[in-house]
């Protein structure tokens, strides 16, 4: 029991690995693309920091989301704030569902990606139609339907590291 | 009503180094083909170049003259003297990474005299303006933008009109021109300077197709951009001296 609590409010080890990851998350969103894989693009910081949420939420949550996608939109050049609205929306969801997410198999998991990140898809949509004349059109789903389909993968391989580099 | 500006200004100081972490992948590939490239490859392109220099020389010969000229004539007219325009070489790192916005960023900034709303023009055309300066790179929103709009004028006729971008890479919109407009399909759009944003005389585009729809109140008009927006690295930054 009170190593038990030794592991939940130690010191946290290992946050260069979740502060690596975040970077990939950016540099991946950024690299171009061809004109038809653009608007396909998975919405990698949202994958990476779901799995950070999922994984540790006593430790990372709404500020982390907030201040990672605050970044975001300084690198994209969107405007401020965008991004940390959406990202706090899918680490909110993802806190609130992440006893039940975690029990789930990697196919259930995805579907929930799809969900969540179609919601954040959604309100980055109404962000964008707000401030220009943005067309609305399906295409939008596309990043969410990209990103259910990595989910297992990052999933993998972010649990590999967590495990091999021992970070709480 | 713009606090915000310097807080983004610093913040996008701080994630430059990721964008260029971003473009290094293009940069890399780039480098290896130029190491690669045979003897051959290279003998035929400089003898390629000299014989573009060769016409490009002859050409400003006698761009020298006309110069000289206009200015004489202008002095006759008693209007104000154009000076000639500055320029400073920006190279592209990075693009937009959201498909439904035109946008590139450059490697200068702030520190190199970048200005907002400054003009950025490619060998072939008006590329688009400076919406955002930081201390090292600056955003460039280009003309195909969904969000930007030019003063333009037709060079064979004169007319003006305002050239819109439509979100579409390769293509812009004429807003509201009316049907009896002297444009043809094939006229050469330059910048017309009303706005007093872009300078008077780059080339903007060709227009590509006019349709007169009995149905609307005016004619709809479309273009194709003059600059390679989606090709190439390097890009002018205009300093104008008219002021």
């Amino acid at each position: 029991m009170h190593s038990d609590y030794g592991v939940m409010m130690g010191t946290a080890r290992g946050q260069w690995v979740v502060l690596l990851s975040v970077l990939v998350a950016y540099v991946l969103s950024l690299v171009p693309l061809p004109e038809v894989l653009m608007s396909a693009r998975p919405y990698w910081l949202a994958l990476v920091v779901m799995y950070w949420v999922l994984a540790l939420p006593q430790r990372y949550g709404l500020f982390f989301a907030w201040g990672t996608g605050l970044l975001l939109d300084v690198m994209e050049g969107a405007i401020l704030g965008q991004n940390a609205l959406t990202m706090v929306m899918v680490s909110m969801i993802t806190l609130k569902l992440h006893q039940r997410l975690r029990m789930y198999p990697w196919w259930q998991q995805s579907f929930m990606v799809l969900v969540i990140i179609g919601i954040a898809e959604m309100m980055k949509l109404w962000v964008k139609s707000a401030i220009a004349n943005r067309l609305p059109s399906l295409y939008m789903l596309m990043p969410a339907l990209s990103s259910a389909f990595l989910w297992p993968w990052i999933y993998a391989i972010l649990r590999y590291l967590r495990q091999r580099f021992n970070v709480s | 009503m713009n606090y915000l500006a310097p807080v983004r200004s610093w913040l996008t100081v701080a994630v430059t180094p990721v964008q260029w972490l971003a473009d290094m992948p293009v940069r890399l590939w780039s480098m290896v083909s130029d190491a690669f490239v045979s003897r051959s490859l290279i003998q035929e392109e400089n003898a390629r170049l000299k014989a573009k220099n060769l016409i490009l020389q002859q050409q400003v010969l006698k761009l020298e003259a006309l110069t000289a000229q206009n200015i004489r004539l202008k002095a006759l007219l008693n209007s104000t003297e154009t000076l000639e325009d500055q320029v400073k070489v920006a190279e592209i790192i990075g693009v937009n990474p959201d498909p439904s916005v035109q946008q590139i960023i450059i490697n200068k900034g702030s520190q190199d005299g970048v200005f907002l709303g400054q003009a950025v023009l490619d060998a072939t055309g008006v590329m688009g303006q400076v919406v955002e300066v930081s201390p090292f790179s600056s955003r460039v929103m280009l003309v195909t933008d969904a969000s930007s709009r030019i003063p333009a004028e037709v060079n064979r006729s004169g007319v003006r009109m305002i050239a819109a971008g439509t979100g579409l890479p390769d293509k812009l919109d004429l807003l509201h021109v009316s049907d009896t407009a002297d444009i043809q399909e094939g006229d050469l759009l330059t910048s017309s300077g009303m706005g007093q944003r872009f300078p008077v005389g780059y080339p903007l585009g060709k227009v590509s197709r006019v349709v007169h729809d009995p149905g609307k109140a005016f004619a709809r008009i479309e273009v194709v951009p003059a600059a390679h927006l989606n090709r190439g690295r390097l890009v002018l930054l205009l300093f104008s001296e008219t002021e």
